[in-house]
């Protein structure tokens, strides 16, 4: 296996084993989860990329473990929900000034292999921005998972929410949603957090989308984007992290090429880059792409 | 009603295994409704809100999975919690192919394989003539499924290929059958001694289908992607498939199908042909066939099979007459159950080389013919949404498809609009293809069925179906829907273009 990046968001230090995925295995430390992940997956603030990764590893892996005992906690209780015996046994990640070792492995990186999560100022400020914009917010509509929060930018799609979960789901999000644009902004928010299936739950995938869209709006907006972090934080140290990364204009590389390509003049640019969003997780990539279109569409926290 | 539940401590699934166990748990026998969540306030208070929260849930947390069941009876409740395990599993293997590995570059693929022998390509245009590069220099057959492959490169792909004995199936190549393994958007067909060689993507699934269905068999389908045949490339590709199958021993009889080439191509092409001691039935479709060979997809199957079979062509004319002639009945059966001034016939089509296909017997029987992608005597219709005169439309054209998937595989595109064509006073027929096989929708059958019962009230609904009953739709199966629905199937779009302009051809004499 190759080091391929390292994110810049990752810092010394050793970090427990948390959880294994087909693509990824993370590790905790503080509230903040950092993951080796395969190339598929791509860059991101605190991801390690390595280049096979996938073909060298693991069975499938099922489940994760419960944040209390990736605490590295002693308690009877943290050890009962540690998860199964194969994963106790996976090594800390070992981070080190140039140098990590996974998976009693040592790789030596160097600052240019580091992956730079942020953007350039003046980035979203192209006269190519809205109209490029107002093409991702169709593509959202045409190429979504039909599950995805994307109903939320076309009334027809609602009818892919079938069950009486499904219909109630659509109903709490289109909720909270008229909460945060048209009504009380913190209690849309709460509404939001945690609401939808998977790791991620797609209300958390769309606020982080919505903290996304603030930051680019500039400093401005960096009270609320807080206030918004604030009411949206969970147990749920896969949303918290990635949600506290949205906030600080901290970008995995999916999303910072889809604003990057907003701003310039290629239609076709804009195409690759929301198509390669929209892979992201079952819906993760749809719900954070309509969090991000309908702040910046509906001008939420401009001043 | 009885709701039951169950808290996993510390399990994390992707959304889309959830959804999916979510739904075949409400599937079940006995099962109203069912859920599986994270234990977040928010979902809690959705299972609340849906009535499908369970007493003990309230003790669960942010990171604990919810399985809820809403059941007519504890017993199915029960049972359907019981098979959650066996359901997660299932599902992970679709999900993530469990067994399998992924890998995610050329160079890993051939870790895990190292005696492949070919590599699919199908990345964004931009890149995939330098991963089809690095494919050939490893050795491997390449086939380009992607398109957007600037032209530069793929004469030097095919120029580096020829060199080292190699082929290059594409760019924009959707399909080819190589020793028996269907490849992107190919069907099941029968192994046998008939070897293709198209630069006609859906042409080739309709050849090999009929071949197969007419009990004869494929040894090799070749595609080459359309551009092979044009002056720039010079039919590289095509000229190294043809001598590939001259050589193979498998096969007895080459079919070749294509739109025509380009002159000096034809040439090459003819010169070529005369040096194989093999049988070789050729199809350029539209190019006219002044040595009394095949006209149509289906001819030219036909044809291959009787020559494989040591049958004369002239039997499968003698065979096609006939069938032509009760072709003409359903016309007039048809044609007098329209109402004054419907007279258009409205075809759209998922596969291109269909849609040309359509439009050259067309221009044989009737006047006023446009296409978006025109073909023949057809002339260009100005705005593809909406249909002038007799219409013909390609759905699979870039114009369609940017930011959606082919209308082989999603159908709302064509629904929507077989209902509009339905509604228009001057339509008479619509005309439809319906392409099974690997990478097509699952179940086209349900797709179209509900579409075609409420055109049907109004004009004719004729289609054909490209398939096999190995394919995973099954041909059959689905032509026994499409027919129980009210369309008139045929088993070729050539028999079907016929139909069609017979219908309008009588409509125009009244």
């Amino acid at each position: 296996m190759t080091l391929v990046s390292i994110g810049d968001q990752i810092e010394e230090g050793v970090y427990p084993f948390h959880s294994r995925f087909r693509r990824a295995v993370n590790f905790q430390q503080n509230d903040r989860l950092v993951s080796v992940v395969d190339e598929g997956v791509g860059d991101g603030p605190l991801n390690i990329v390595l280049q096979g990764l996938q073909e060298s590893a693991f069975e499938q892996l099922l489940v994760g473990a419960d944040r209390r005992a990736a605490r590295g906690s002693s308690t009877r209780r943290a050890q009962r929900s540690r998860p199964t015996s194969r994963m106790n046994c996976a090594a800390p990640l070992e981070i080190s000034e140039g140098k990590f070792v996974f998976e009693g492995r040592a790789y030596r990186f160097t600052q240019e292999d580091r992956y730079c999560s942020t953007l350039e100022a003046g980035a979203g400020l192209s006269p190519h921005f809205r109209h490029n914009l107002f093409l991702f917010g169709k593509l959202l509509q045409t190429s979504s998972h039909p599950k995805s929060l994307a109903f939320l930018l076309n009334d027809q799609r609602t009818d892919n929410f079938r069950s009486g979960f499904e219909r109630t789901f659509a109903e709490q999000v289109r909720y909270g949603v008229s909460q945060i644009f048209f009504g009380d902004r913190l209690k849309g928010v709460r509404t939001l957090s945690g609401c939808g299936l998977g790791l991620t739950p797609s209300g958390d995938d769309f606020i982080a989308g919505l903290l996304i869209g603030l930051n680019l709006r500039g400093t401005g907006s960096r009270g609320l984007a807080n206030q918004v972090f604030a009411a949206a934080r969970s147990d749920n140290v896969y949303s918290d992290t990635f949600l506290d990364l949205a906030r600080r204009g901290r970008l995995f590389g999916r999303m910072k090429n889809l604003i990057l390509a907003l701003g310039r003049e290629s239609e076709d640019d804009v195409r690759k880059c929301t198509e390669s969003l929209l892979a992201v997780g079952g819906t993760s990539g749809a719900d954070l792409g309509t969090g991000f279109f309908l702040t910046l569409w509906n001008g939420f926290g401009a001043s | 009603m009885i709701v039951v539940g169950q808290i996993r401590k510390g399990a994390y699934f992707d959304s889309v295994t959830l959804m999916r166990v979510g739904k075949e748990l409400a599937g079940r026998k006995g099962v109203a409704d069912a859920a599986m969540v994270m234990g977040t306030k928010s979902n809690k208070a959705i299972l609340n809100s849906s009535g499908l929260l369970a007493a003990r849930f309230k003790d669960a947390g942010d990171t604990d999975l919810l399985v809820a069941v809403k059941a007519d009876t504890q017993a199915a409740a029960d049972a359907a919690l019981a098979v959650v395990d066996g359901l997660l599993k299932q599902a992970l293997k679709k999900t993530s192919v469990s067994s399998e590995v992924h890998p995610t570059s050329l160079d890993g693929a051939l870790r895990v394989m190292p005696d492949a022998n070919l590599a699919l390509i199908s990345v964004a245009g931009r890149y995939a003539g330098d991963e089809a590069m690095r494919a050939l220099e490893n050795g491997l057959h390449v086939m380009l499924f992607s398109d957007n492959v600037p032209l530069e490169k793929e004469i030097e792909l095919k120029k580096f290929a020829q060199k080292s004995g190699l082929l290059v199936m594409g760019p924009d190549c959707g399909t080819a059958i190589i020793n028996g393994i269907p490849l992107a958007f190919a069907n099941v067909v029968n192994r046998g001694n008939i070897g293709i060689v198209a630069a006609a993507g859906t042409g080739l699934q309709e050849v090999s289908c009929i071949i197969s269905n007419e009990g004869a068999g494929v040894s090799q389908a070749i595609g080459t992607g359309g551009r092979d045949v044009k002056k720039e490339v010079g039919g590289i590709m095509f000229l190294e498939s043809l001598k590939a199958l001259a050589k193979d021993q498998t096969t007895r009889v080459i079919l070749l199908v294509s739109k025509p080439p380009h002159s000096e191509v034809l040439r090459r092409i003819t010169k070529l042909v005369k040096t194989i001691r093999k049988p070789v039935v050729t199809l350029f479709i539209g190019a006219g066939t002044r040595g009394g060979g095949p006209s149509t997809l289906e001819e030219a199957a036909l044809t291959a099979v009787a020559v494989a079979g040591g049958k004369k062509p002239e039997d499968v004319t003698k065979k096609l007459a006939a069938r032509d002639a009760e072709l003409r009945q359903i016309a007039a059966r048809e044609a007098a159950k329209r109402k004054r001034g419907q007279k258009y016939v409205r075809g759209l089509f998922s596969g291109g080389t269909f849609c040309a296909e359509a439009q050259i017997l067309f221009s044989r029987m009737i006047s006023g013919v446009y296409s978006n992608a025109p073909a023949g005597k057809a002339k260009h219709l100005k705005n593809s949404l909406n249909s002038q005169k007799n219409t013909v439309i390609d759905l699979g054209e870039d114009e369609f498809t940017v930011g959606r998937p082919h209308p082989m595989i999603d159908y709302t595109l064509r629904n929507r609009r077989i209902l509009d064509e339905a509604q228009d006073p001057a339509t008479a027929v619509i005309l439809l293809d319906v392409v099974l096989g690997y990478g097509s929708h699952p179940d086209p059958a349900a797709e179209l069925s509900g579409v075609i019962r409420q055109a049907r009230k109004k004009v004719a609904v004729v289609c054909s179906i490209t398939g096999t009953d190995k394919d995973p739709q099954n041909r059959s199966r689905v032509e026994v829907a499409l027919r129980k629905a009210g369309a008139i199937v045929m088993p070729s779009n050539a028999a079907a273009c016929q139909l069609a302009g017979g219908i309008i051809q009588l409509l125009g004499r009244r």
